[in-house]
């Protein structure tokens, strides 16, 4: 029997026991239930790390399967501003080397991360590793790495994150980057390296590799005799571009003053402009090519037809005064664009009239190529209704139109291919064979290519022919404006374009240098010696000859 | 009650034994997750050597670096088309 007071002290014992379960079932519902996302948070930072991983930005190629981009990992060094352990070391390190991260620092001291500089040289690491500062951490980030350095221009760079910021690589970034993936790791704090559980949240894509049309190699080749004309005349800029006339493949595009892509910090970004397409050009007479090919299929003129060219260096056409660089008495058309005369096409150009302005549209100039880059301008030729007294004149011998390298060598591809203007392009992809769009009758092509052939032969492109191959070009000196808007004698651009032919095999060069240091000199001693230079390697390294 | 206490008897070393096994298993599966890991991270770091030896083969073959070698070390100079002879048996 249990009396009254144990039955007490039982229910109170009871009691007491109840309240307790109740206390922990009230704690576990607010651990549980109310501040279940909080510690769930908390918990989730503690043994769970959620990873974005980059897949491996794709290499690029280039014709011959030669790696022309890869990827390279770059340093960077970081702090954890909220857990210093020596400040005072690591403020005069910074104050020492990197000024710019000691005002972040003075700005943000709770941050949990903070870079100090990203993309180091391996001199700038073995510095810092030798200094030994205990809060300055290394960082191991992907990045690019191009062998092939005179490629700047045409492939591009990616920037400190690894996005294409010029060229190819802006272009294809998408393509090339591919998209991440997403994992959650779980671990406990002294597991290391080592996980329990690994999960993937999002599935990434590997980025696709690229093959470019650029023969590595010739473009080296290119590029070394381009540097070493401008060297030898002192010029500012040149560039060279090598198509194929059929196809409208480019082999080699080569522009100086460029940049080794692999240069950490660029401090002139317009280093890695691609000149052969981004800029425009008042070509010059290189361009009375397609004033003879518009006289000849509009059969204003046969080659043999003979034009007065008044034996003197300064002409007046249409009351227009301009000059000529050699007095020349009568000329046949073939004669007037073998030497280059300015009289005689400004003659031509007048029985052409507006016929002229649509030829060079119809020969690409001021068109889009078809061909997609990053910064390409497609140029202009000016229309006839805004054309002035001087402006078929002037746009008989290159000027008042302006155009890309890129346009030019398509415009002259037409010589090459029987008539018609190939689409260029850099990026091999199985594409289906467009039927091509013949612009010009066989007999005009037939007729041009003699006169282009004897331009090199015996007229100004002397410097250019090459024993053992058929050589068609033409040679084009030209005025730039200065800084008060008139064109300047003593700054002068000289282009060269042609076409080299042995049996099937056909490539079309353009060479190009501007401003020389010497202002007495003609495209015929500069830009066709360099054309005749390149085009020797080119048939070495083709297997032509 | 004599059949619970045999039961008792048999079942209680059988959880024993399951939870053994339960947590052998376990112990494998981490053993061998940890195994995998190391592969992983050794591959990681193959893949670094590779792609660091990649680099110096790529820094090797550089052209403007064998136009160097090859004008400096082995004096060979540049090449013409009149420097090139036809053999006979290339006819």
């Amino acid at each position: 029997m249990i009396n009254k007071t144990a039955k007490i002290r039982l229910t109170i014992v009871a009691l007491a026991f109840l309240g307790l379960f109740v206390i922990i079932a009230i704690h576990l519902y607010l651990l549980q239930i109310t501040k279940h996302p909080f510690f769930s948070t908390l918990g989730n930072q503690q043994y769970g790390v959620t990873i974005k991983t980059l897949p491996p930005r794709a290499p690029i190629f280039d014709l011959h399967n030669k790696l022309i981009a890869t990827e390279k990992p770059v340093m960077s060094i970081f702090i954890t501003p909220n857990s210093l352990k020596d400040r005072e070391t690591l403020v005069n390190f910074l104050s020492h080397y990197y000024p710019h991260a000691l005002t972040k620092l003075a700005a943000h001291p709770q941050a949990h991360f903070m870079y100090v500089a990203r993309n180091i040289t391996d001199a700038e690491l073995a510095s810092i590793a030798d200094l030994n500062v205990p809060d300055v951490f290394v960082l191991e980030e992907p990045g690019r790495y191009y062998p092939i350095t005179c490629l700047g221009t045409v492939v591009g760079k990616t920037d400190i994150d690894n996005k294409g910021i010029s060229g190819i690589e802006l272009l294809y970034n998408a393509q090339l980057a591919g998209t991440p993936t997403t994992t959650h790791i779980e671990k406990d704090a002294r597991s290391g390296r080592y996980y329990f559980n690994k999960k993937t949240i999002t599935t990434g894509s590997m980025g696709k590799p690229l093959h470019l049309t650029i023969d590595s190699t010739l473009q080296f080749l290119a590029y070394e005799e381009l540097k070493e004309t401008i060297e030898k005349f002192n010029a500012k800029e040149g560039s060279v571009i090598i198509m194929d006339p059929v196809s409208g493949a480019i082999y080699a595009m080569a522009t100086i003053p460029d940049v080794d892509p692999n240069t950490s910090k660029i401090e002139d970004m317009s280093l890695l402009k691609n000149r052969v397409v981004t800029e425009t050009y008042e070509l010059g007479s290189v361009m009375k090519t397609f004033l003879a090919l518009a006289a000849l299929e509009e059969k204003i003129y046969t080659p043999e037809d003979i034009i007065d060219c008044e034996n003197k260096k300064i002409g007046y056409v249409n009351g227009m005064k301009f000059s000529t660089w050699k007095e020349h008495g009568d000329l046949t058309l073939s004669q007037i664009i073998e030497y280059s005369n300015n009289i005689g096409t400004a003659k031509i150009a007048q029985k052409l009239g507006t016929k002229l302005y649509d030829h060079y549209v119809r020969c690409g100039f001021g068109q889009p190529t078809g061909f997609t880059f990053p910064g390409q301008q497609r140029g202009y030729v000016t229309h006839p209704k805004t054309w002035s007294k001087a402006s078929l004149n002037s746009l008989s011998f290159g000027y008042e139109n302006r155009a890309t390298l890129l346009q030019l060598a398509r415009a002259f591809s037409l010589f090459a291919n029987g008539g018609y203007l190939p689409t260029p392009y850099l990026v091999n992809s199985p594409s289906t064979p467009i039927a091509p769009k013949f612009l010009y009758s066989p007999e005009t092509i037939t007729q041009m290519r003699t006169i282009l052939e004897k331009t090199c032969t015996q007229g100004t492109a002397h410097a250019a022919t090459i024993p053992g191959v058929t050589v068609l070009g033409k040679t084009g000196t030209a005025r730039l404006l200065d800084e008060t808007g008139t064109y300047s004698p003593l700054k002068n651009i000289y282009t060269f374009a042609g076409i080299i032919e042995k049996g099937p095999y056909k490539r079309v060069i353009v060479t190009f240098i501007k401003e020389a240091s010497r202002h007495d000199l003609y495209a015929s001693t500069v830009a066709a010696p360099l054309f005749e230079r390149i085009a020797q390697k080119m048939l070495i390294h083709d297997n032509v000859i | 009650m004599i059949l619970t206490k045999k039961i008792f008897i048999v079942a209680g070393p059988v959880q024993l034994l399951l939870i053994f096994f339960y947590i052998y298993t376990q112990s494998i599966c981490i053993r061998l997750t940890y195994s995998l890991q190391d592969a992983e991270y050794t591959l990681q770091e193959l893949q670094k050597r590779k792609k660091e030896l990649t680099h110096e083969l790529l820094q090797n073959q550089e052209a403007q670096h064998l136009k160097k070698y090859a004008t400096k070390e082995l004096s060979m100079k540049k090449i013409r088309i009149t420097d090139i002879q036809e053999m006979a048996h290339d006819k």
